[in-house]
């Protein structure tokens, strides 16, 4: 029977998708692409149930339970894009993902109640809504450290920071100034900066001949 | 039970001019109508983070991740997070 859908392979050893209609590679770009739009797909849905909620259309009880779902959702699909598809999430990644989401879900009720309170405005709630879609970006690149393995011992995989188009906090490009450094020491986008959640960077990965590292190290070629 | 059947129509018409599909409308519906305590209006029930301690994220969720997944990405992406794994 004919694939009505493109259909695509995971390379566990390469950490990397390949079409199996062009039999080529995924490119890194791509991978950045789908979760740009991935999360500006979430953002929009979002905002638009915040919107209703903020207007007095859709009760607490709603807004809270239908953005949990949505936010549930990206984590696990960002996750999924890390690892490899939905089959390859471990009890680990369960746990992981839960562990955010339990967070969130707290942040979301606080957010429910705070709009009764009328301690948020709608651009104060809307800027709350963003961090929640960019939480599930954060999971996707700190799944992303955690999983690359390099091919084979003689490889090491380097990632650098790549400062997204936005106003910067003070951290990231700090981050962005070190240039490539060993996967180990990398700090993913959202992690220990202060826009946290609102982090527009990217990282990106590169697996290199042992032997070239010091080539590499401190450089942003 | 409370008798909360006006409430959740309303409600479902209001999550579908939101922009939310109308069977999550109707499931967040149902959820609420589920966990909102006895003798509490739904309609000003705000849903404590206490009742999610423990968040279970089971292969349900990840089923209905996978569903929003393929409802929602163009077509040349849809099969991208069920790959042949090599």
């Amino acid at each position: 029977m004919a694939t009505v859908l493109p259909g695509y392979v995971w390379l566990k050893d390469l950490n990397r998708y390949r079409d199996t209609t062009s039999g080529q590679f995924v490119s890194s770009r791509t991978i950045t692409d789908i979760l740009r739009t991935q999360t500006s797909e979430t953002q929009s849905r979002l905002n638009d149930i915040a919107t209703s909620y903020h207007e007095g259309r859709i009760s607490p009880s709603s807004f809270v339970e239908q953005l949990r779902v949505e936010v549930r959702r990206n984590a696990i699909q960002n996750v999924a894009l890390a690892k490899g598809g939905f089959n390859s999430l471990t009890q680990s990644d369960y746990g992981r993902i839960g562990q955010t989401l339990r967070t969130q879900y707290a942040q979301i009720s606080g957010t429910a109640q705070d709009v009764i309170d009328g301690k948020v405005s709608i651009a104060q709630l809307q800027n709350r809504i963003n961090g929640y879609a960019g939480e599930g970006k954060r999971l996707y690149y700190v799944t992303q450290k955690d999983n690359m393995r390099p091919s084979s011992f003689d490889n090491v995989i380097i990632a650098r920071r790549q400062l997204g188009d936005a106003m910067h906090c003070a951290d990231c490009p700090a981050y962005a100034e070190r240039g490539w450094v060993l996967l180990s020491e990398i700090i993913p986008p959202g992690v220990a900066c202060q826009c946290q959640n609102h982090c527009m960077c990217g990282m990106l990965t590169r697996e290199i001949p042992r032997a070239d590292l010091a080539e590499w190290l401190g450089t942003k070629r | 039970m409370d008798d909360h059947t006006a409430w959740a129509e309303h409600e479902i018409q209001a999550l579908i001019a939101a922009g939310v599909n109308p069977l999550d409308a109707q499931r967040t519906v149902v959820w609420v109508l589920k966990n909102v305590p006895p003798g509490v209006n739904p309609a000003i029930w705000v849903p404590p983070a206490n009742n999610d301690a423990d968040i279970p994220v089971s292969d349900a969720e990840v089923q209905d991740a996978r569903v929003a997944w393929y409802a929602r990405k163009p077509k040349k992406i849809k099969m991208l997070l069920d790959p042949t794994v090599q």
